[in-house]
């Protein structure tokens, strides 16, 4: 569809892409912590930068496919 | 594990149950429907036909989408909680809450069903 393809509809689609793969991230390293795996200081704060970064290089992938 | 925790009706623990249950339902959910999507060589609107000739695909979708309405209503439960002190309008931001995921659910039942993704 022509309107998908404008510059302000593919912003707007790559926000709500890094939202989900943010929260989808996020979430997966709340189960791990739920399972007691990374509970301690240094390895949970590793874990939330790399959320952040992971997240960040699969929307940068999907923006690429767009 | 506490039984006790699991006295109250919908309490917290069962809301953090129900929570993990539907995200992980959701992470397999995605996980098929891209190993999907991806197994077919060109990505155009006969892949989205092909996959969704599967009935098992269809009713996969169905639950997704309730369930993650679900998860929804859950996570907004928790952000009125933790942010919303008072306790009336706390309940009655989370009735509106309640009333707009069903209307979602229904909005999204009937439109499936009129594109033929759901049988009725």
């Amino acid at each position: 569809m022509l309107i998908l393809n404008i510059w302000p509809a593919k912003i707007i689609q790559i926000f709500f892409i890094w939202a989900l793969f943010h929260h989808l991230m996020a979430g997966l390293r709340h189960l791990l912590l739920d399972l007691q795996i990374g509970n301690d200081l240094i390895l949970a704060r590793f874990s939330s930068k790399t959320v952040i970064f992971v997240s960040f290089l699969l929307t940068t992938i999907i923006a690429y496919w767009l | 594990m506490n039984i006790k925790l699991f006295k109250e009706p919908f309490g917290g623990m069962t809301q953090w149950v129900y929570q993990r249950f539907t995200a992980v339902f959701m992470v397999i959910y995605l996980l098929i429907m891209i190993a999907l999507i991806l197994s077919h060589p060109v990505f155009t609107y006969s892949t989205w036909v092909s996959t969704f000739d599967n009935p098992w695909v269809r009713f996969g979708t169905l639950i997704f989408f309730y369930v993650m309405f679900f998860h929804a209503w859950i996570g907004m439960l928790h952000i009125t909680e933790d942010y919303i002190k008072w306790f009336a309008i706390r309940r009655a931001i989370n009735f509106c809450f309640l009333v707009m995921i069903v209307l979602q659910i229904l909005i999204l039942s009937f439109y499936l069903i009129q594109i033929g993704v759901v049988d009725a």
